[in-house]
């Protein structure tokens, strides 16, 4: 998990959020890409993180345990994540697993932003 | 069944548990000094316990007596009134109390002057005077009254802490025990001197090593083997280990007993056997097998053992002896009895017997001469059963010895013309049995028949859950009634239990009951339901107290799981079962898990889904206990799956956790932390956090263990955060101690050393003895660093002594680092030098070890060298030290 074979893009979104792009797959494999995407999305101290899944192809159950440490890790550094992006499908999954309980699942990007 | 006592140790008690001073007095007359009494307790921190008048769901007498029960010191205070004397009783409540206190200390205070005191009382200020185990004091105020108290109360205090306090305080669950193993008695013990002279002889000289106590029951012999076993006192190194086979009839299942009372817990593919050779490791060792008769075809393991132990012998309780080589039979006879008709006798130990037993409630029993004789006669019927004379003797509350002799005559007549089968004295026994069982009210009797459910002890709370089936069954008063008659004893930490002789006659009872059925199943319920809920405290920071309570219930978790399994409850057993996962893992009893596990599995195509999940989940952890990857891993696969169809994300997470446990050490890294991923989400969606940090936190323990420091220290943290949301104290603790080693590994010693330091202090208030350990090898690893190499060795004695006594598998992390530091250490000490300083910290408690770790941290800061050698105070020999299953990187 510590080696990054794959990077996710970030970009800001006001002044305090940014936004990480999601793409491909979301297993095990992708922590790493995860993580790292994430540090650099709070590197400039934002309190919000959006997570866009419009070009997710792919979830396992080892993906959600990755959002669940993600999850934690920004409790504990106590910023807000949201979502946007996501199809039908795994909007059932996020409340199937209770993500949606604590990441907010936006319609889309603006309504993410506005909020 | 076996009972254990630790007499090494300090008690760890959470800060309500104080001491409990009985407050005994007439009520109104002494109102203001009871309260004065109260606060002179309390000023003390101690806790004061007084029966009060008003409404409760019990009785008065089984109140003050429940209370007194409980309470480690008796005060009383005395005036002029001797007390109500309630009706069918012949002393007042006062004087209940004064004779109930025992073998309490109690402090007597006589308020002066009393020019109308009441004649009852001046008896009763006679005998107190004529006990020289009773300090009495006079004062005229209640703010008099207040400073005596206070001030006696103190010195008692000092003088019971230097002749070690332990003593004083009974009353709470201990930590498992290390040394000499002895059950409470409550009985008297009378007429046995010959015997135990003999049979001391026998055990001290090296020739016999199997003495074998025989003869009927109710004769004696386990009250002969326990008195034997207090009067040695020196001689076995190696610890005197009592174990009752009471509750066992499977003889295959005496070794794993006698392996579970010496703490010798399971390893790989360690026979039981093995265990305790290496257990008691040629040391001089007894052990008392109590109850042999219900497993006899264990007799050639007990001739194995003795093969096998050189140094090691055996006494053993039986109604048969065991016929094997080097056996000696020891025929315990009853009580010498008067010979004629009409001899009053009062030197024979078996009117003695009646004597003393009846004087609890009769004090001027057996002054009389013709009452004398009565007695004698009493005994001579009985033909000097112990057992028997203490079941009569009990009487003597309500029946005069006339009253008792004329129905026991009756009775003891009646049956000589039945059970023709049984030898005379088993039917003598038998017939008072049934004499006594008939004297019994119908609240009594039923309650009597359907104690016989529990196997071993039980308590207060589990009696009422289990036995009261109509509303109008009081209890408590009713099992106190039972207590009075003798049928039930008080057992150890305020529980309850019978004779083996009467729980089987009991059971005879209940057994002839259409309600035996029902009774059957609200134990095998109530003892789910408590292993559930402690199950769920092994979590938390009182892990030590739940994990006491979980075994004194052993007995009965074993009887509970029988019967679900026998009956085909099997949903219940699958349930109990998982429910006792993490019990068993702290323990190590890996064979019996499996033996439960197996037996379940056998059922498992006529199973439901869940129950199978559950089958499946059991039966593959305690094959990987037993190394046995090969039967494990699939049945762990087939229940993450099972319980992923039934929609199960608990069962399902906790599963992945296991097989990513089990799953062997070179596994591919990926697999693992892929496996932890799947069980934290399904243990998120499951809602339990707290179990969500145990994945997170082995996710650590797997990315520390494989050189992944970063991610470590980034899971660790997240873990620490998690915990500290959820008050969890332990699992802060253990997010220190990982990222203790984060900061080894990375050279931050600083920063290791405050947060094992932190670790020692929470280890040291919780007497948590994994933590501490843990704690003290990260110190080690400090000190190490530091070029301290004796501390290191110290430390790291201490620490093996510790994680062994919590049963609890090493941490998986931390292992692979501190065998090499093992190594590293010896190599710079040197063999001999790492083995003396090794030692020395293996026999540390774990206050003292504590102490240690944290004494030397500001000595090595200010630069000190020498090491504190005053601060070790030896706990006990050092012994082999257990090598638990050693599976490198995530812990369960």
């Amino acid at each position: 998990m510590s080696e990054v074979q794959q990077q996710l893009a970030v970009r800001s979104a006001g002044s305090n959020s940014s936004i990480i792009d999601v793409s491909g797959d979301v297993t095990a494999a992708t922590e790493a890409a995860l993580m790292d995407a994430y540090a650099r999305a709070t590197a400039s101290g934002v309190c919000t993180v959006l997570l866009d899944f419009s070009a997710l192809e792919y979830m396992n159950s080892s993906g959600i345990g990755l959002l669940v440490t993600l999850l934690i890790r920004a409790n504990r550094q106590g910023q807000r994540i949201g979502a946007f992006g996501l199809t039908a499908h795994y909007r059932d999954i996020f409340e199937l697993t209770r993500l949606d309980e604590a990441i907010h699942i936006y319609d889309g990007e603006p309504a993410a932003i506005a909020a | 069944m076996p009972s254990s006592v630790d007499t090494s140790t300090p008690v760890i008690r959470t800060p309500d548990q104080r001491l409990r001073v009985f407050i005994s007095s007439t009520l109104q007359e002494l109102a203001p000094e009871r309260e004065a009494a109260a606060r002179a307790i309390r000023h003390l921190r101690l806790a004061p316990v007084m029966f009060e008048l008003g409404a409760r769901p019990h009785a008065p007498r089984s109140l003050y007596r429940a209370y007194l029960d409980q309470s480690q010191v008796f005060v009383g205070i005395y005036w002029q009134r001797y007390g109500w004397v309630a009706p069918g009783e012949q002393v007042s409540g006062v004087e209940d109390e004064y004779r109930l206190a025992g073998n309490r200390p109690r402090l007597i205070y006589i308020k002066t002057p009393a020019p109308d005191r009441e004649p009852g009382l001046r008896e009763l200020l006679d005998l107190i005077r004529s006990d020289d185990h009773a300090s009495y004091k006079s004062f005229s105020s209640a703010s008099e009254l207040r400073a005596l108290i206070e001030n006696d109360l103190a010195v008692l205090l000092s003088e019971r802490f230097l002749a070690g306090g332990a003593q004083l305080l009974p009353a709470a669950p201990r930590r498992p025990v290390r040394s000499t193993h002895l059950p409470a008695s409550t009985s008297s013990f009378i007429g046995r001197e010959a015997e135990m002279a003999a049979i001391l002889e026998l055990l001290g000289g090296s020739q016999t090593r199997l003495v074998t106590l025989t003869g009927p029951g109710g004769v004696g012999k386990t009250r002969l083997s326990l008195e034997v076993v207090r009067t040695l006192t020196r001689g076995f190194s190696g610890g005197v280990h009592v174990v009752s086979l009471a509750n066992i009839s499977d003889p295959a299942l005496v070794i794993s007993a006698i392996a579970q009372q010496l703490g010798a817990t399971q390893q790989d593919a360690v026979s039981p056997l093995d265990r305790v050779r290496e257990r008691l490791s040629g040391r001089r060792a007894l052990i008392v097998l109590d109850n042999f008769e219900q497993v006899v075809g264990a007799a050639p393991t007990v001739a194995e053992l003795l093969a096998a132990n050189p140094r090691l012998s055996v006494l053993v309780t039986s109604r048969t002896p065991l016929q094997i080589r080097g056996e000696t039979e020891f025929e315990v006879r009853p009580l010498p009895v008067p010979q004629m008709r009409g001899e009053s006798s009062p030197g024979a130990a078996a009117v003695q017997l009646f004597v003393q037993r009846a004087r609890a409630m009769r004090p001027n029993i057996g002054k009389q001469e013709s009452e004398l004789a009565t007695i004698a006669e009493i005994c001579r019927r009985l033909d000097g059963l112990p057992l028997a004379i203490e079941l009569a003797a009990a009487r003597t509350r309500i029946l005069s010895p006339e009253a008792i002799l004329s129905r026991l005559g009756n009775a003891l007549g009646l049956l000589t013309h039945g059970a023709l089968d049984l030898p005379d004295r088993q039917r003598t026994l038998r017939a008072t049995l049934d004499w006594s069982f008939d004297l019994l009210d119908d609240a009594e009797r039923t309650l009597f028949t359907r104690l016989a459910v529990f196997a071993g002890e039980w308590t207060l709370e589990a009696a009422e859950a289990v036995c009261q089936r109509e509303t109008d069954l009081d209890v408590l008063d009713t099992l106190m009634g039972l207590v009075d008659r003798s049928l039930v004893q008080r057992g150890t930490d305020g529980r309850f239990r019978m004779l083996n002789v009467i729980q089987e006659y009991a059971h005879e009872r209940l057994a002839v009951r259409p309600e035996r059925e029902a009774v059957e199943a609200a134990h095998a319920k109530y003892v789910l339901e408590f292993v559930q809920s402690a199950a769920a405290q092994l979590r938390g920071s009182d892990q030590q107290t739940w994990r006491a309570l979980l075994a004194a219930e052993q007995d009965n978790v074993r009887a509970a799981m029988r019967w679900m399994l026998d009956s085909g409850d099997l949903v219940s057993a699958s349930k109990l079962q998982v429910a006792l996962i993490a019990y068993w893992w702290i323990q190590g009893y890996a064979t019996e898990a499996r033996r439960w596990s197996d037996a379940l599995l056998a059922h498992v195509d006529s199973l439901d889904p869940a129950t199978t999940a559950r089958a499946n989940l059991a039966g593959g952890v305690a094959c990987a206990w037993e190394g046995d990857d090969a039967s494990g891993i699939p049945l762990l696969e087939r229940a993450v799956a099972q319980f992923h169809e039934i929609s199960d994300p608990l069962g399902a997470g906790v599963a992945e956790m296991a097989l990513a446990y089990v799953l062997p050490p070179a596994t591919e890294y990926a697999r693992k932390q892929t496996l932890l991923l799947e069980s934290a989400a399904d243990l998120y969606q499951s809602g339990d956090l707290w179990t969500v940090n145990v994945a997170l936190q082995s996710r650590a323990d797997v990315a520390l263990a494989s050189g992944h420091i970063v991610d470590a220290r980034e899971l660790y943290e997240d873990g620490l955060e998690l915990a500290r949301q959820q008050a969890d104290i332990r699992g802060r603790a253990q997010a220190e101690v990982g990222l203790g080693f984060v900061a080894l590994q990375t050279n931050d010693v600083t920063r290791a050393q405050q947060l094992f330091d932190a670790t020692v202090q929470v280890g040291l208030e919780l007497g948590n003895p994994e933590l501490l350990g843990h704690a003290l090898r990260g110190l080690a690893g400090v000190a190490h660093t530091r070029a301290q190499q004796h501390r290191a060795a110290v430390l790291l004695g201490a620490a093996r002594s510790l994680v062994d006594e919590s049963g609890v598998v090493d941490w998986p992390a931390a292992r692979q680092l501190w065998t090499q530091l093992e190594h590293a250490v010896q190599r710079r000490l040197g063999t001999a030098r790492f083995a003396a300083a090794f030692g020395q910290g293996h026999a540390l408690s774990l206050s003292a070890a504590a102490q240690f770790a944290l004494g030397r941290t500001l000595s090595s800061s200010k630069g000190t060298r020498s090491c504190a050698d005053a601060e070790l105070r030896p706990r006990h020999p050092p012994t082999v030290s257990r090598q638990r299953r050693r599976r490198d990187e995530v812990r369960v």
